[in-house]
């Protein structure tokens, strides 16, 4: 096949798209019978693209260039690379599962046609905008991405609240737009260009700095360019403070969520990583991003933990998954981060589609109040203290340091490795807590079986991470580049460690202490912390009621000032 | 606002507040959890109300539509599913004997009703934007008759307008509108939006049953106390001023925080149950789940954290005071209380006309922006409303009038049209006889149409339905009902009276000489049953009853050996899913799972999608390889206390036994009979039992005292071999089972109501039914009913148990009820979704049976075979008539599609009830809608099995017709909504979206077909055959059946059994013969 026909990937979609949306009215039901064999067909293309890519290098398709129609000239061209083929892949595969599983999850409602003719368009854009070749095209996907998304989050129009979240939604993407917008506008002030490769050639060849205001404090454009640009990422990847539009998204069919939590949400790490070589010179920037991926985790999965409903649950969740992919690029692991959106997106699309089966699981085994629970017969655990640290807190650290000398991770002098260390102790930690809790550790036999399994999935998972890496950035030492720019000072990295230590090792007796039945760690004192802890996470932090009250005040000074104005004005 | 004083209220007071909200409560619905879905009549508790008052009420209260809308009844017309004739007689006690002349005709009352019936004319609304709308070619004829309408039509001015809504809202307040709404309209707030918000956000987090991490704190204390816990750390919720402290010196008793509210609010005591009634209904969902909550004096969750529907009350009027305060003092400078505000539109009528106009946004911009200058710049004054309405009524004026003779000329154009009389006549009719024909037309508004409608509707069942019974029974040969016949059935099967059991006895039917009967579910056996491997038990009978006996189940004895695999497989697969359960819902460990095994996600995220059969038998045969399922029998007998000791011994020695290897590692012949003996003693009775020879035992095995002292300790503590463990066995164990006079009892009635009491075939199947679906929150629904929302399985095999035992046959030959010795009873279940029938405890039939057994099953599966193809038809997407050989490979796939939102059509469509003998409906195809109970009236002379059937079966057919007919006619209020938009919540619910009411009801799936009901919404139809005396004696002594057939909730026919004939019962409390082979009559 020759190189060209990737612009089917994109076609297609769109065309099927189009088509449902000319014919729709007579095609109805069967509008599906257009939509399904076009995003297949992508689907299977992209996965040709992507052994192409592999094989054969980037793919650069010029589409149209517009000579001198406009001040400046900004061409139009499909630039492929693994990356690109990678987001291809994922995006055309969700968008088929979701095609295929809308197919009977939206028979007979109304808008059947339009469902599937918004699904194929805004496949195709998001496919459009993971092969963009420069920063405008991107951007123009991006502004895409948010009016779609309005029409898909708006789907329902006659239910009130759906309207509004799709409102609030589109507001908040709008902000990060427009700050996407500015990136855009400064990246060409500065450097004249907005293809990739002359730009990040630019922006590493020579630095300007520019300051705030005169005698400010000095800050280079290629900083100033990643924020802004990074800010739009926030907003798309529902990052801390701008992630009040996410968990709201529930007015809309699940289909939708399942597509866009896998593969819309994650748009901000694909842009981390498209412009990899321009954050490489911002380490200002990645710090930042470091910090707001760190907050939205916490935030994130703590309101997450509050939530008694699946949908609003799997929501905060995203968030909080969308803060370890932010962090994880802000920690210079650029790689990592596509890797991580990719299995989220796999996970969490399965858990959207399959949200209905929660009542299947309640009826199997439902709970009971904490104090009503039946004890179960048999032994209780019976753990000395020493055996306890050994095998909680000592053996996954071992299990670690073990998997990551076998796979011979390079990232050891990399300060970011001590954070995924951190996160991938702590689960085994609790991986080994929980089946100890469950006395699923029957016998020495079954113990060690289990703490070989763990042992084997940390190797797997770190080898593979470390293959993805060198897949996607296939350049000697180019992946370690951005681990360093990307390296803390060395005191807020002792900092880090020691607050972190402390943390784990108080949080483990109190965990160990409480399966042992004993709840003497626990002053009281901390019961009402926790209720307090509770009623901030749970009304979300107040964030959305701030901005609900900044809006309301808003309105009501502009109601005032209009109202006393003098009756002549127009 | 300032504190009202805690006043000290009066335990009666309180109490009368209790009532008060018991009361207020009728208008909403009870909800179950969906774990076990219960069919109910959402108006249930106002059954004694006749059905249209009743309709009434939730129109008021709740908003919801009681009928279809005209426009599908129209489709019925013409579609001719409802016959005109039908629709005559339905009119017929509205029409008044009075008519207008237009030109030659005669036009008479009935003929405009039935105009506007069946040509969906209405009366004129006089709405600005339908005029707009409204083009029209006939534009110059519209004119021209507005034009000869004008003497005699007066539309209201503004003044008039303004009188009449000050007058009617102020007596609508607090009544049918609340003091929030009041403010919602006239100044634009939103605060019943906000007040539900948070009523819902504290509902949601209280009520929960385990699926969030982090629950709520503080539950312990009811819904108020925790409410008033966290509310009161909360940051200024919704903008309320000074809330913390607010809240803080609210009263420790709802009730008193209740009527402090009312009172602030000022609520006249005589309407304060409307005023509760619609505080309830805001949210009928959430205090609706609330409400059957407070009742469940058992249920784990309402124990031990305690919810009322007077807690909610207390939380809801405490917002409801606070915001209606701070939005009357913001605007008006008013308090915000009934009386202030009654008062404010007295006192300015003009203002509240004028705002009212504003927020509803009729005002054209240059008012509304005039009242607007009024309500917040520098404009004040009554005065300035004044004048401004006068400005505002004198230039609107003359449009509106235009409007409203448009209106009136388009109505009366329409009728004409209808009529089929030329429209010029009417400029030739005095304009004071047109006036009539409108005044008729207003009289029957949309609202008084739908129970015509509807009557006509039924009528458009009922009709046929009887026919077909009362001919099939005239080409029975009446000697053939009399004498049994000689040759025994091959086999006979008993199936739950669920419609969907009729089309598979109807199959089965065919597939040989089988004789089915259909009985309620549950098989008059009240159990409470606990499945092996589960640590709950399920309540297997209808919810209206309680159970008396338990039964669990039981590995069969020779698996002993092979269970401690099979529970140290099981336990490691739910060590597995807790495992990943605490990985996910956790703030550090999500991420590193995510990413090293969401990529294992992919094999159901694909699998589930493109190959759901192939996925599910895959995965099914992997968990069969891991964990093989085992066999089991039910614990069906009552032990002895004798026998109970015994074995309670016996497994405690065997605890022992074990603790003693695992503690000092003795075994084999070091552990003495007499060891562990004493040691039991001591564990049980405590140290002071052991006496020498306990001693003496204990000191041969070479064991140490202090380690004995703290083994006991363990055995105690760890092992449970103690006391208070072993008391509480005992009782578990003697609450288990039957005692043979239970058991006979229970066989005896089955067999009896149903009449089969002799004839008895070599097999009788038991037949139970559940369903199979995948990511469907509504699984339950597609349960027994009669099993309370559960699989009917254990039922079955409790009932072939005891029916095959020797010694119940022994009792019962004595009773005069004899089953041959060759009769064995089988227990099976048949699974809804995929029509295949699956049979228990084969290992109890005798090997003589073998034949027999391999003829049966593959009948069923014949059966399952030509009911799949026949439920293909109905299925939406599928319509055509598919092969045999396919038909049952779709309906499979549906039932592992997790995509399918509808598995199978369930009890849509369900419509009558049948109560008699075979010969009934021997025969007929009655499409899968009608409830059949078998009952023969002979063997139940005292009319004792009919009453049982009237006040349970049928109770629990006519919640589920009901739910199917409110799920109908209005999905939003009454019924789920769409599937696609469903959220769990709490493990027992779901929301639309991301927050909502609770949804009640079924979905929207369940019932629509496209635009147009698939379950046709009709009330039941109750045929019995009995005679008629019989069935009188009962409805005069049972409430409930007066309720439901005085007040019209059930339709009653009864087919007197010796003479043939078929009666109608009529709300008055007569019978109507209906006529012979061919019905002149029409039934309404």
């Amino acid at each position: 096949m020759p190189a060209e026909s990737v612009v089917l990937i994109h076609l297609l979609p769109l065309l099927g798209g189009a088509l449902i949306a000319l014919l729709g009215s007579r095609l109805r039901e069967h509008s599906y019978k257009i939509g399904v064999p076009a995003v297949s067909a992508a689907f299977l293309l992209s996965i040709w693209t992507l052994y192409t890519v592999r094989a054969d290098g980037p793919i650069h398709l010029l589409l149209y260039h517009p000579q001198s129609l406009l001040p400046f000239s900004v061409n139009v061209s499909l630039f492929i690379d693994r990356l690109s083929a990678v987001m291809m892949v994922l995006i055309a595969g969700v968008s088929m599962i979701v095609h295929v599983y809308s197919i009977r999850y939206m028979q007979g409602e109304r808008g059947y046609a339009r469902f599937f003719a918004l699904l194929g368009v805004i496949t195709s854009v998001l496919l459009t905008l993971v092969s963009s070749v420069n920063l405008l095209m991107l951007f123009v996907c991006w502004q895409l991405v948010s009016w779609l998304l309005y029409l898909l989050l708006a789907y329902n129009y006659t239910h009130g609240p759906a309207v509004e979240t799709a409102f609030k939604t589109w507001f908040v993407l709008r902000l990060g737009d427009v700050m996407f917008l500015g990136g855009v506008l400064m990246a060409y002030g500065v450097y004249g260009t907005l293809d990739y490769p002359a730009l990040f050639e630019r922006a590493a060849q020579h630095p300007v700095m520019l300051s705030l205001w005169a005698g400010g404090p000095e800050l280079s454009t290629a900083t100033a360019i990643t924020l802004l640009l990074f800010v739009g990422a926030m907003a798309k990847s529902a990052q801390f403070p701008l992630h009040v539009w996410l968990p709201d998204t529930m007015d809309t069919p699940t289909p939708v969520s399942a597509l866009m939590h896998a593969g819309i949400v994650n748009a901000g790490g694909f842009l981390i990583n498209r412009l990899a070589p321009l954050y490489g010179l911002a380490p200002d920037t990645l710090h930042i991003a470091f910090l707001v991926g760190g907050v939205t985790v916490v935030v994130g999965a703590s309101i997450m933990l509050t939530q008694p409903d699946v949908k609003k649950m799997l929501g905060f969740s995203t968030m909080g998954q969308m803060g370890y992919m932010t962090m994880e690029c802000g920690l210079g692991a650029f790689a990592l981060a596509i890797f991580h959106l990719i299995a989220h997106g796999i996970f969490k699309a399965t858990l959207f589609l399959w949200a209905g089966n929660a009542i299947h699981e309640a009826r199997r085994d439902p709970k009971f109040p904490s104090d009503h629970q039946v004890q179960e017969e048999g032994t209780l655990p019976h753990l000395p203290w020493a055996t306890g640290v050994v095998m909680t807190l000592l053996l996954p650290l071992v299990i670690l340091l073990i998997a990551h000398g076998v796979v011979q991770v390079p990232l050891r002098d990399a300060q970011g490795a001590a954070i995924f260390l951190f996160f991938a102790w702590v689960t085994s930690a609790q991986a080994i807590l929980s089946l100890y809790r469950l006395k699923a550790v029957g016998s020495w036999w079954v113990a060690g079986v289990m703490v070989l399994a763990i042992l084997a999935v940390m190797i797997t998972y770190l080898w593979a991470a470390e293959t993805f890496t060198y897949f996607l950035y296939p350049a000697p030492g180019e992946a370690s580049r951005y681990f360093q720019a990307a390296a803390f000072p060395l005191w807020m990295f002792d900092v880090f460690i020691a607050v972190v230590t402390v943390l784990v090792v108080g949080g483990w007796a109190v965990v160990y202490t409480n399966v042992r039945g004993e709840h003497t760690l626990i002053p009281n004192w901390t019961h009402e912390i926790m209720a307090r802890l509770y009623v901030w996470f749970w009304n979300r932090l107040y964030v959305d009621a701030v901005y609900a009250r900044v809006g309301r005040a808003f309105t009501r000074l502009a109601r005032r000032v209009d109202a006393t104005l003098p009756e002549w004005l127009p | 606002m300032e504190q009202v004083k805690p006043a000290p209220y009066s335990e009666t007071q309180r109490m009368e507040l209790r009532g008060q909200i018991r009361l207020s409560s009728e208008v909403i619905g009870q909800y179950w959890p969906m774990r076990t879905f219960v069919h109910h009549n959402p108006l249930h508790s106002l059954e004694y109300l006749h059905f249209d008052e009743a309709v009434k009420r939730g129109k008021q209260f709740l908003g919801g539509k009681g009928y279809l809308s005209s426009d599908i009844f129209r489709g019925y017309l013409k579609s001719g599913r409802i016959l005109p004739q039908h629709l005559d007689a339905a009119l017929k006690p509205l029409v008044r004997d009075t008519h207008v002349v237009l030109g030659h005709r005669r036009v008479s009352h009935g003929d405009v009703l039935r105009a506007c019936l069946t040509q969906g004319i209405c009366a004129p609304t006089g709405d600005l934007l339908d005029a707009m709308l409204d083009g029209g070619s006939d534009r110059h004829r519209v004119e021209t008759l507005a034009e000869h309408l004008t003497p005699a039509l007066k539309p209201p001015d503004v003044q008039e307008r303004m009188t009449a809504g000050v007058q009617a809202d102020r007596a609508a307040l607090g009544r049918s509108m609340t003091l929030s709404q009041w403010c919602d309209r006239t100044l634009g707030t939103r605060i019943v939006a906000l007040i539900d918000g948070e009523l819902i956000k504290w509902c949601e987090a209280f009520l929960d049953e385990g699926h969030a991490t982090w629950p709520m704190p503080g539950r312990e204390k009811d819904f108020y106390g925790a409410w008033k816990f966290l509310a009161g750390q909360e940051w200024s919720p919704c903008g309320i001023p000074g809330s913390r402290r607010n809240i803080a010196q609210l009263p420790d008793h709802p009730e008193d925080a209740v009527l402090d509210s009312l009172a602030a609010l000022a609520i006249p005591a005589e309407f304060r149950q409307d005023y509760l009634s619609l505080k309830l209904a805001a949210l009928s969902g959430w205090a609706g789940f609330i409400k059957w909550r407070a009742e469940q004096t058992v249920y784990e969750w309402q124990q031990a954290y305690p919810a009322g529907l007077v807690r909610y009350l207390a939380v809801r009027l405490w917002y409801v005071r606070q915001l209606v305060h701070k939005a009357c003092r913001d605007e008006l400078g008013i308090e915000g209380s009934y009386s202030a505000i009654s008062d404010y539109m007295e006192r300015h009528p003009h203002a509240y006309f004028m705002r009212q106009e504003r927020v509803a946004g009729c005002l054209p911009p240059a008012y509304a922006e005039q009242v607007d200058r009024m309500r917040w710049g520098s404009v004040h004054g009554t005065n300035g409303w004044e004048a401004l309405m006068e400005r505002y009524g004198k230039e609107g004026e003359p449009r509106r009038n235009q409007v409203a003779r448009h209106g009136a000329a388009r109505a009366l154009l329409a009728i004409t049209t209808a009529l089929d009389i030329d429209s010029t006549v009417l400029m030739n009719t005095p304009p004071e006889d047109l006036t009539i024909l409108l005044e008729w037309m207003e009289a029957f508004p949309e609202a008084s149409r739908g129970p015509v409608w509807l009557r006509a509707f039924e009528a458009g069942y009922h009709e046929p339905l009887l026919d077909k019974v009362l001919r099939n029974i005239a080409t029975q040969p009446q000697a053939a009902q009399e004498s049994p016949p000689a040759m025994r059935p091959h086999a006979q099967a008993v199936f739950c009276i669920d419609v969907r059991s009729e089309p598979f006895r109807r199959n089965l039917g065919a597939c040989g000489d089988y004789e089915t009967y259909g009985f309620a579910g549950f098989f008059a056996v009240f159990i409470r049953y606990r499945a092996w491997g589960r640590e709950h038990e399920t309540e297997q009978f209808p919810v209206i009853m309680r159970a008396k006996n338990e039964v669990r189940e039981i590995p069969r004895t020779y698996l002993d050996q092979f269970l401690s695999k099979h529970e140290s497989r099981a336990r490691l697969v739910r060590a597995g899913h807790t495992l990943l359960h605490d990985l996910k819902e956790n703030v550090v460990t999500p991420y590193v799972m995510v990413e090293s095994l969401g990529w294992f996600y992919g094999l159901p995220f694909i699998g589930k999608a493109v190959l759901p059969v192939w996925y599910q038998r895959w995965t099914a045969w992997l968990r069969r390889l891991f964990v093989p399922p085992i066999s089991t029998t039910l614990t069906v007998d009552k032990l002895t206390p004798l026998e109970t000791e015994e074995m309670l011994a016996t497994e405690q020695c065997a605890t022992i036994r074990q603790a003693l290897r695992e503690r000092f590692g003795l075994h084999g012949s070091g552990v003495t009979p007499e060891l562990i003996e004493a040691l039991r003693r001591q564990a049980l009775n405590g140290k002071e039992a052991g006496d020498k020879v306990t001693n003496g035992a204990i000191r041969l095995a070479g064991l140490p005292a202090e380690k004995v002292e703290s083994f006991v300790r363990d055995l105690q503590r760890y092992y449970r071999v103690e006391s208070h463990w072993a008391s509480a066995q005992k009782d578990r164990i003697t609450r288990t089972g039957f005692t043979l006079e239970e058991q006979i009892v229970t066989v005896e009635t089955v067999l009896r109501m149903m009449g089969l009491t002799r004839n008895f075939a070599r097999l009788v199947l038991f037949c139970a039914h559940g369903s199979t679906s995948d990511n469907n929150p509504y699984e339950a629904a597609l349960d027994c009913g009669a099993c309370g929302g559960n699989e009917g399985k254990p039922n079955a095999r409790v009932l072939a148990a005891m029916a095959n035992k020797q010694s119940v046959r022994e009792r019962l030959t004595k009773n005069g009820l004899e089953i041959p010795s060759d009769t064995h009873f089988l227990a099976g279940q048949v699974d809804t979704t995929t029509d295949e029938v699956q049979v228990f405890d084969l290992e109890d039939v005798p090997p003589t049976h073998r034949k027999d057994l391999a003829q049966l099953l593959e009948d069923l599966r014949e059966a399952g075979r030509l009911t799949s193809r026949e439920r293909c038809v109905r299925l939406p997407e599928v319509h055509a008539v598919r092969p045999s050989n396919q038909a049952p490979s779709h309906i499979r796939r549906r039932s592992t599609d997790w995509s399918q939102v509808r598995p199978e059509w369930g009890l849509s469509g369900n419509a009558a009830f049948i109560i008699g003998r075979r010969r009934v409906i021997k025969g007929l195809n009655l499409d899968g809608r009608v409830f059949l109970h078998s009952y023969d009236y002979r063997e139940d002379q005292a009319g004792r099995l009919l009453e049982i059937l009237l006040t349970a079966p049928q109770v629990v057919a006519q919640w589920i017709n009901m739910e199917h007919y409110f799920s109908a006619v209005d999905n939003t209020v009454y019924g789920g909504g769409s599937k696609v938009y469903h959220n769990v919540v709490g493990r027992f619910g779901v929301l639309s979206g991301p927050w909502s009411d609770l949804r009640l009801g079924l979905a929207w799936q369940t019932v629509m077909s496209g635009d147009v009901p698939y379950h046709e919404p009709m009330r039941m139809l109750t045929l019995i055959e009995a005679p008629r005396e019989r069935i009188e004696k009962l409805i005069e002594r049972n409430a409930v059946l007066q309720r439901f057939y005085h007040n019209e909730w059930v339709h009653l026919v009864a087919l007197e059994p010796e003479e043939g004939g078929l009666y109608r019962y009529l709300p008055a409390g007569e019978w109507r013969r209906i006529g012979g082979a061919r019905m002149p009559e029409t039934v309404v």
